[in-house]
């Protein structure tokens, strides 16, 4: 039974969520993909910045990312473009973690303005081991191991 | 979606999907199958979209978009979508009403997709009225009234589908009619040699051979064989990498044989691909079968926080798993019992049992769980509710006969509830 109802659940009932993998090579260089919603990123864009070029969705995501390494110092994102793939949109930032992403606290907020359901699913991929991170409404940043 | 019914609507636009350029097996055999089946319903929605505007009367083309629509938004969950395609159905269906199936077809899929099923229904009822003939729209309606619970009226209608229970349009849905009959096995023939047809067929998308591995891997799952489960389901995932719904099934599969920390690495490799409330279920239960209760807290708070603003229907899924955990209890039986009034079917009659006795109300239980049981669905968490309820209200015959039953179709068929019942059977010892 249990496979007959959780086969019927995700599209019985709209989910709001991102997906977000930040990307830690050699060096601390950071990389950070935003899967998101066409629909959706557009509509919180455009609440937030009044338009929606990449200087608009470039501001946008870097309101509601934030990463600090251990020291609490901010990682400055450097926008790297947009790709809209069918009903998904691509956002890339790059950025660098000088002393490597352990202890660092991550937010992402995206979208969660717009909706209260809202889940941001965030993969953290680097040398020392990958961690996966859930965003929710109201959740303080989290800190790696 | 339950993603059977997709399959069945793929199906039945088959041929006219085919025409559209919807992916052949056979070509380009050096890409990705994720990939290439994603970017061919891209460049055939871009394609129907353009003719969608440059001709307003357009039903065909209206018809295909939204077929195209509907298979994106099982790909991706996308809300939108799910909109869409009953948008450009509905306008199909506007355009032209007669001799439009396809639009009549994908109507009724993006409802049931939505969980209207009464709606679907009547839809599905009047296409039959006006062709009586129409096998694929028999097993439609068949397949809704096993939703709805109506199952004198599907095994009517399935019985009289069983010369055609071969055929792509109809084979899925019938399956699904045996299985909820009681008939598992010959489900799972039936399953086996549609696939295998469709594996000798020369337009065969690996999504839909994934389709089929993955119902037999989880027919397989649920009846105690791993053994045939696990090449099923590595089968699915060799044809989708990276599928969530396999990923899931497969970690579910890991889960209630004992290897939590496999099941974890699969639902977090599911939340690469897209949020999914079966990956947070599966998450939050491996993580408390290791032992990890702040991370099993974790998952099932972004789990009530992800179908919290659930517009259609109760979710059922997320009603067992907080009365396995006895979590709000009272508002589960309330919404379980107040679905009853428009689906009785045995799942919703079992979650309806399962919150009553959660709720202490075992006399209001029994005769739930009686009535779920009736049909004879070979289902070990049926068997195991009624067989707890049974041993409450003191009917140590029937709750042993309902125990050894559930892990007789499956002895591993829950990654705590299956210790449990052996233990409430040993403990009452032999007849």
């Amino acid at each position: 039974m249990r496979a007959a109802l959780l086969a019927m659940v995700l599209a019985a009932h709209p989910l709001h969520s991102t997906h977000t993998e930040v990307r830690e090579a050699a060096g601390g260089r950071l990389t950070v993909t935003v899967r998101a919603f066409t629909e959706d990123l557009r509509a919180a864009v455009v609440r937030q910045q009044g338009g929606l070029g990449d200087s608009s969705l470039a501001r946008y995501a870097r309101s509601r990312i934030d990463v600090r390494e251990a020291g609490g110092t901010g990682i400055p994102w450097t926008w790297a473009g947009v790709r809209v793939d069918g009903e998904m949109t691509f956002l890339t930032l790059t950025g660098e973690a000088r002393r490597g992403l352990s202890g660092a606290t991550v937010r992402q907020e995206m979208l969660m303005e717009l909706f209260a359901d809202q889940v941001n699913v965030v993969q953290i991929r680097r040398p020392g081991g990958d961690a996966s991170l859930l965003f929710l409404p109201g959740d303080r940043p989290k800190t790696l191991p | 979606m339950k993603w059977w019914i997709l399959a069945g609507i793929v199906a039945g636009l088959g041929g006219a999907l085919h025409h559209a350029g919807w992916p052949a097996s056979s070509a380009q055999a050096a890409e990705p199958p994720r990939r290439r089946a994603a970017e061919v319903r891209e460049q055939d929605i871009a394609f129907y979209e353009a003719r969608a505007a440059r001709d307003r009367y357009g039903a065909r083309d209206r018809a295909m978009l939204a077929a195209l629509y509907l298979d994106r938004s099982r790909a991706t969950g996308s809300e939108g979508d799910l909109r869409r395609a009953e948008t450009l159905a509905r306008a199909s269906l506007g355009t032209r009403h007669a001799r439009n199936d396809g639009a009549a077809a994908v109507l009724a899929s993006a409802l049931m997709a939505q969980h209207r099923f009464p709606e679907a229904y009547d839809l599905t009822a009047a296409r039959l009225d006006a062709d009586p003939t129409d096998a694929v729209t028999r097993a439609t309606l068949g397949e809704i009234a096993l939703e709805l619970g109506r199952y004198a009226e599907a095994d009517r209608l399935f019985a009289s589908l069983t010369l055609l229970r071969g055929t792509s349009g109809v084979g899925p849905r019938y399956a699904r009619w045996l299985e909820l009959s009681g008939r598992s096995g010959e489900a799972r023939e039936l399953l086996h040699a549609l696939r295998d047809s469709l594996a000798a067929g020369f337009r065969t998308s690996p999504e839909q051979l994934a389709w089929y591995d993955l119902r037999l891997g989880e027919l397989a799952a649920h009846h105690g064989r791993p053994d045939l489960a696990r090449p099923a389901l590595a089968r699915a995932l060799a044809s989708l990498p990276g599928d969530p719904r396999v990923l899931v099934a497969l970690g579910q599969l890991e889960l209630r044989t004992g290897h939590p920390d496999r099941a974890r690495d699969l639902g977090i490799r599911a939340l690469d691909q897209r949020l999914d409330p079966a990956a947070l279920i599966l998450l939050a239960e491996a993580a408390e079968a290791s032992g990890d209760s702040a991370a099993a807290r974790r998952y099932a708070r972004a789990l009530e926080v992800a179908v919290s603003q659930a517009g259609n229907g109760f979710h059922r899924a997320w009603g067992l798993f907080l009365l396995d955990h006895g979590q709000r209890v009272a508002e589960m039986r309330t919404r379980a019992t107040a679905e009853l009034g428009s689906r009785r079917d045995v799942h919703g009659l079992d979650l309806a049992a399962w919150a009553a006795f959660r709720a202490g109300d075992a006399a209001a239980a029994a005769p739930l769980a009686e009535e779920a049981l009736r049909r004879g669905v070979e289902d070990a968490t049926l068997f195991y509710h009624g067989g707890r309820i049974a041993l409450v209200m003191g009917d140590t015959a029937t709750a042993r006969h309902r125990l050894a039953e559930a892990l007789a179709i499956d002895p591993a068929f829950h990654y705590r509830q299956a210790a449990e019942a052996r233990s409430l059977l040993a403990r009452l010892g032999p007849r």
